[in-house]
C-alpha cells in the first residue's frame, strides 16, 4: 500500500503536487453522482416504523445504549458497538456508503473522476465548519488525513491536495474505481485542529460534551436539538434491563437474540443493521490446510449451532496454497474470546463435531477420536496471543466485514470464514431517526421533523 | 568404674526403663484408639455415603422423570419431534438444564441420537449409545462421563423414557458426583473418598461402592468404585510425634537422673573423700587428724568413729612409743646381758678349770693357768671391748679385715668344754672378712651356744669351718653340730626376736646374728631337721 505521507516527503512529491496543480487549474468537470433517490431504505425514521411509543419520552435528551465499554476519550478507530456509534456521530466522512453499498454525500456533496479514472475531485458542501467554528474546506480535510496518516485504507492513492477551497484532488498511482468507498471509511472520518485536550475538533452532527456522571458520552448537537446520551452495555448485563424501566434507552444496540425477541414482544422497532462482523476458524500452523466448508455445511451452523443473528459468510475467502507447517499447538482446544457468544457457539459446535467418528472435512485432520477438542473461553488479549503463537489447535476470531479475508492470521495460520453476524437497533420512541450504514453502524438523527 | 559413673549410671537405667515403657504402652494405646476410631469413621463414612448416593439417584430420578413428563406434554416438543422448531429443541435441555439441578441432561431418540444437551448444547446430532447402555445396566443408575464444551463432567445418572407419536425417547440425567464433591463427604484429612475406574488398586480401599461406568468420551462401558480410603499418613505422624515425646521424655528423665546422681555422688563423694584423703595422711606418727563432724547422717557417724579411732590410736601409739622404748631398754638390756654372759662363759670354764686342776692336780695350777690365760685375757677383752662399745651406745665399730679362721679358733677354746668337742677345719687360704671383730666374734659366739644348747647335754662335737667361696670374693663360715636339729616350722620363726624354744632362752640369739650379719653385708642359710643337727652356712664378703 501507498504511504501517502512518505510518498510526499518522497521523490513522488514534486510529481504528484505537480500533477495535482495542473488538474485543479482545469476546473472541476460535470458531477457524475450522487444519484437521486426517491425512497430511502436505509432511512429509518420516526414514525414511518416507529410503533406508538408504550413510554413517549420528550425532552432535552435521548439515550442510546450499545454493547462495549466506552473509551476514554472519543476516536475514529473504536472497535466495540458503542465506540463506533460515537465516533460515527462526531466525525463525518467525506462520503459515506449507505446500507446499500450506495455512495452518498456527507461532507462533500459531488464527485466524479477524470477520463482516466486515476484522478478524483471531490466538491464539499459550502459554508462546513468544525465544531470549534474554523472553516471545514479543501484543505482542512486534506491536513487531516495527513495528520492521521491513514489516508488510503488500502487505496492506491499517491497523493491528495485541495483545489481552492471547496474541491479536494485525490491522484491515484493506477486508475480505480472505489476510491469514493474508500474514503468512505468512517475511519477516515475529518477532523479539525485538535482541542486543548487532543481531540480532533468535530466534524459530525455532534460535539462531544462533558461526560456524564454515569460515564455516559453526551452528544451535544450542532444544528440544536436534543443531546444524546451514550452510554456503554457491559456483558454482564442484560439487555433486555434497558428496555424497561422508568427511562429506557430510546435506541439500544444489541446482538443478543434474546434482547432482540423481547423488544419485539414490546412492540418496539425491530431495525437489523448491516453485517458488520465475520466469525472465521483460525487454524493453528501446526494442522495441515483445510478445504473450506461447504454452503451447506455454514447454513447448518447459521441455523442450528448459532444462537444469533447470523448468515453464512458470503465469502469462502481465497484459495489458500500449501505452505510449511508450524509447531504442533500445545492445546487441543478451539479458543474463543468469552464474551462473543456467537463465538462461543462456534466453538462449541467444533469441539463437539471434533468428537465425532466422522468429523466434517473442513475440520483440520486429526480431530477425529471420541476425546475430541474442547472449546477454550480466553479474554481478547489471551486470544490474540493464542492465535498469533498458535497454542491451540484453533480459534474463532471476529473481524469486520470489511477487512479483506486472507489465507495467513499469526503466524502461518489459516484462516476460514464462517459466519457474518449483525446487530439490531431496539427502537422504543419515534424521536430517533436511523441512517443505516453499510459498515453496520448507524448515523442518528433526533427528532427528525 | 568410679562411684559416679556407677551412681549415674543405675539412676539412669532405673529412672529411663519404667518411662520408657510407660511411653511404648501409651504408644501403643493410642495408636490402636486411633485405628479403632478411623475405621469406625470410615464405617460411618460408608454408610452416609451410601445413603448420599440414594439421596442423589432419587433426586436424579424424580428430576429426569419429571421432565419427561413434561417433554411428553408439551405440543412444542411434539411439534419439534416431527420436523418442527429443531432450534427450541435443541435449546430445550439447556434451558431446562439449570433449573433441575442436574448438570448432565440429555435426550436421545430410540437410535441413541443425541436430540437436545443440557451440558453441551452444539453436541446434537451425535450418536452416542454409550451412557443410555451404562444406565440401563443395573437398576437404571449408572456413574456417566457426559462431554462438556469444556472437557468432560462426572454424574451419577439415572434414566427415564418418554414416547411421543409412537417413537420412544430417552431422558439421560445425572447429579454431579466429582471428586471435590465427594472428597467434601469426609470430615477430615485422613478418610478421603475417591473414585476408582476400572479394577483399580482394591487392596488400598477400605471400602467400595461398585457401579456401571459409562465414558462417553471413551465410548465404553465399564466398572467404577467409590471407595473409601485412609491415608496412613496421619497414623504415621501420630506414631512418629509419640517417638518423639517418648524420646525426649526419656532423655528428660535420663537427663535429670543423671544431673541427680551427680549431685548425689557429688554429695556423698566429697565427704568421703575428705575422710580419705585425711585417712591417708593418718598414720602412726601422725595421729593429728582431725574427723570431728556434727554431720547427723552416716558419713558423720562414720567421721566420728574415725574420730574416736584416732583418738585411741594417739593414746594408743603413745602407750606404744612407751612400751616400744621401754621394750628396746630391755632388749638392750638383755642383749647386753646376753653377750656379757657369753663374754663370762669362757672365764668361767677357764674359772673351773683352774678349780678342778688345784683341786685334782695343784701343781699343774700354774702351767694350767698360764695355758688358759689367753683365753682369759681374750675373755676380758672382749667384755672390754663390750663394754666400751655400749659406752658409746654404737654397736658397730666400724668394718676391719678380720681373719675368719682365727674368731673360730678363739670360739673353739672359749667355748670348749669337756662335754663339748669344738673342731675347727679351714680349708685352704682363707681370705680376711670386712667386719667389726667383735659383732663376728658375737656372730659365732652366738651360734656356737645355740649349737651346744641343741646337744641337750649330751656330749657332742661342733664344727666350725672355714672356705673360700667366689673365688675370693666371699668367705663360707659354718657351725655345725649333731643337736636335735629344727622342725620347718621352728626353723620358719628361728630368726624372729623373742622366739626361743630353750626354756629360759632370750630368743635373740639368731636375730642378732641375722641383724650382725646383715650390718657387715653377709647373709646366713640354715640345713637342718629334726634328729638331724643344724648347720649354719654364713657368708661374708671377703675384705
Amino acid at each position: 500500500m501507498l504511504d501517502v505521507p512518505q510518498f510526499l516527503r518522497g521523490g513522488g512529491r514534486v510529481v504528484a503536487w505537480g500533477g495535482l496543480v495542473g488538474l485543479a487549474a482545469c476546473g472541476p468537470a460535470p458531477a457524475l453522482g450522487p444519484a437521486p433517490v426517491a425512497t430511502d431504505p436505509c432511512l429509518v425514521a420516526a414514525p414511518a416504523l416507529a410503533p406508538s411509543p408504550p413510554s413517549a419520552v420528550t425532552g432535552d435528551t435521548v439515550v442510546v445504549i450499545a454493547p462495549g465499554p466506552l473509551d476514554p476519550e472519543p476516536t475514529r478507530q473504536g472497535t466495540s458497538d458503542v465506540a463506533r456509534l460515537v465516533a460515527r456521530q462526531l466525525y463525518a466522512s467525506l462520503v459515506r456508503i449507505d446500507c446499500q453499498g450506495r455512495v452518498r454525500p456527507s461532507i462533500a456533496e459531488r464527485w466524479r473522476a477524470d477520463s482516466g479514472g486515476s484522478t478524483w475531485y471531490f466538491e464539499l458542501s459550502d459554508g462546513l465548519r468544525f465544531a470549534d467554528g474554523s472553516p471545514l474546506d479543501a484543505a482542512s480535510v486534506v491536513a487531516s488525513w495527513h495528520r492521521e496518516g491513514r489516508l488510503g485504507g488500502g487505496a492506491p492513492i499517491a497523493a491528495a491536495v485541495s483545489a481552492g477551497s471547496r474541491t479536494v484532488v485525490v491522484a491515484l498511482a493506477a486508475p480505480a474505481a472505489e476510491v469514493p468507498r474508500w474514503l468512505g471509511d468512517p475511519a477516515h472520518g475529518i477532523g479539525g485542529a485538535p482541542w486543548p485536550d487532543g481531540r480532533p475538533a468535530e466534524s459530525g452532527a455532534y460535539r462531544a460534551g462533558p461526560r456524564g456522571n454515569d460515564g455516559a458520552v453526551v452528544l451535544e448537537p450542532r444544528a440544536g436539538g436534543a443531546v444524546v446520551l451514550v452510554r456503554g452495555l457491559p456483558p454482564a448485563v442484560d439487555p433486555r434491563d434497558r428496555l424497561v424501566g422508568p427511562r429506557p434507552a430510546d435506541l439500544l444496540l444489541t446482538r443478543d437474540p434474546a434482547a432482540v425477541r423481547f423488544g419485539a414482544a414490546r412492540g418496539f422497532a425491530i431495525v437489523p443493521l448491516g453485517w458488520d462482523v465475520r466469525h472465521e476458524l483460525v487454524v493453528s500452523p501446526g494442522m495441515a490446510p483445510q478445504p473450506a466448508p461447504s454452503a451447506a455445511d455454514l447454513a447448518l451452523l447459521a441455523a442450528e449451532a448459532v444462537r444469533g443473528d447470523v448468515r453464512p459468510a458470503l465469502s469462502a475467502g481465497p484459495s489458500c496454497p500449501a505452505r510449511n507447517r508450524g509447531p504442533a499447538a500445545s492445546r487441543r482446544a478451539v479458543a474463543y474470546r468469552a464474551a462473543d457468544p456467537i463465538a462461543r457457539d462456534l466453538a462449541e459446535r467444533i469441539a463437539a463435531l471434533s468428537g465425532r467418528a466422522d468429523p466434517p472435512a473442513w475440520l483440520p485432520p486429526g480431530a477425529a477420536g471420541r476425546a475430541g477438542w474442547t472449546a477454550l473461553p480466553l479474554s481478547g488479549p489471551a486470544l490474540d496471543t493464542a492465535v498469533a503463537q498458535g497454542t491451540t489447535v484453533a480459534a474463532i476470531v471476529s473481524r469486520p466485514v470489511a477487512e479483506p479475508i486472507g489465507c495467513e492470521s499469526g503466524a502461518l495460520a489459516q484462516r476460514i470464514p464462517l459466519l457474518e453476524s449483525r446487530a439490531t437497533a431496539i427502537r422504543t420512541g419515534p424521536r430517533v431517526a436511523l441512517h443505516l450504514d453499510a459498515d453496520g453502524m448507524v448515523t442518528l438523527e433526533v427528532d427528525r421533523p | 568404674m568410679r562411684f559416679q559413673t556407677r551412681l549415674a549410671l543405675a539412676f539412669g537405667v532405673v529412672s529411663a526403663l519404667p518411662v520408657l515403657a510407660l511411653g511404648f504402652g501409651l504408644r501403643r494405646e493410642m495408636l490402636a484408639r486411633f485405628d479403632h476410631q478411623a475405621d469406625e469413621r470410615i464405617g460411618g463414612l460408608v454408610r452416609v455415603l451410601r445413603q448420599r448416593l440414594d439421596d442423589d439417584l432419587g433426586v436424579a430420578r424424580a428430576r429426569v422423570g419429571a421432565l419427561a413428563r413434561a417433554l411428553e406434554g408439551d405440543n412444542r416438543f411434539r411439534l419439534a419431534a416431527a420436523g418442527g422448531d429443531r432450534r427450541w429443541l435443541l435449546d430445550w435441555a439447556g434451558d431446562a438444564l439449570p433449573a433441575t439441578g442436574l448438570v448432565v441432561l440429555q435426550l436421545h431418540d430410540d437410535t441413541g441420537r443425541i436430540l437436545s444437551s443440557g451440558q453441551f448444547r452444539n453436541d446434537f446430532d451425535r450418536v452416542a449409545p454409550t451412557m443410555p447402555a451404562a444406565v440401563g445396566a443395573k437398576d437404571g443408575v449408572a456413574l456417566v462421563r457426559a462431554r462438556r464444551p469444556d472437557g468432560s463432567v462426572l454424574a451419577l445418572a439415572a434414566v427415564d423414557s418418554l414416547t411421543v407419536a409412537g417413537r420412544r425417547y430417552r431422558l439421560i440425567g445425572g447429579v454431579a458426583i466429582d471428586s471435590a464433591r465427594l472428597a467434601a463427604l469426609a470430615s477430615d484429612s485422613e478418610i478421603a473418598v475417591a473414585l476408582r475406574f476400572g479394577d483399580g488398586d482394591a487392596a488400598s480401599a477400605e471400602a467400595d461402592i461398585a457401579l456401571p461406568f459409562g465414558d462417553d468420551a471413551a465410548g465404553t462401558v465399564t466398572q467404577a468404585r467409590l471407595v473409601v480410603v485412609r491415608d496412613p499418613g496421619p497414623a504415621m505422624e501420630l506414631a512418629r510425634r509419640l517417638d518423639r515425646w517418648i524420646l525426649a521424655a526419656v532423655a528428660g528423665t535420663g537427663l535429670a537422673a543423671l544431673a541427680l546422681a551427680l549431685w548425689l555422688a557429688r554429695r556423698v563423694s566429697q565427704p568421703i573423700a575428705e575422710l580419705a584423703a585425711k585417712t591417708e595422711r593418718l598414720d602412726l606418727e601422725r595421729l593429728d587428724q582431725g574427723f570431728a563432724t556434727d554431720r547427723p547422717d552416716e558419713l558423720g557417724a562414720l567421721s566420728r568413729l574415725l574420730d574416736q579411732m584416732t583418738r585411741r590410736l594417739r593414746v594408743g601409739a603413745q602407750q606404744l612409743r612407751e612400751a616400744e622404748r621401754r621394750a628396746t631398754v630391755g632388749d638392750l638390756a638383755r642383749q647386753v646381758n646376753h653377750d656379757i654372759k657369753n663374754g663370762l662363759t669362757p672365764i668361767r670354764h677357764v674359772l673351773r678349770h683352774l678349780v678342778d686342776t688345784a683341786e685334782r692336780d695343784p701343781d699343774r695350777l700354774a702351767p694350767v693357768l698360764l695355758e688358759r690365760r689367753a683365753t682369759l685375757d681374750a675373755s676380758v677383752d672382749y667384755l672390754d671391748q663390750l663394754a666400751r662399745t655400749y659406752a658409746r651406745l654404737a654397736p658397730s665399730r666400724g668394718p676391719a679385715r678380720v681373719d675368719p679362721v682365727v674368731v673360730l679358733r678363739e670360739v673353739a677354746a672359749a667355748r670348749q668344754t669337756d662335754r663339748v668337742a669344738i673342731e675347727v677345719q679351714a680349708e685352704g687360704q682363707v681370705p680376711a672378712v670386712a667386719a667389726d671383730p667383735i659383732e663376728l666374734r658375737r656372730i659365732v659366739e652366738n651360734l656356737v651356744a645355740n649349737a651346744a644348747d641343741a646337744l641337750d647335754g649330751r656330749p657332742g662335737t661342733i664344727r666350725l669351718g672355714a672356705a673360700v667361696r667366689d673365688t675370693g670374693r666371699a668367705v663360707i663360715l659354718t657351725v655345725a653340730d649333731d643337736g636335735r636339729g629344727m622342725t620347718a616350722a621352728e626353723l620358719e620363726r628361728a630368726f624372729d626376736d623373742f622366739f626361743s624354744t630353750k626354756p629360759g632362752g632370750t630368743g635373740l640369739g639368731l636375730s642378732v646374728v641375722r641383724r650382725l650379719l646383715s650390718d657387715i653385708g653377709g647373709s646366713v642359710r640354715v640345713e637342718t631337721g629334726p634328729g638331724r643337727g643344724a648347720t649354719f652356712f654364713l657368708e661374708i664378703p671377703a675384705a
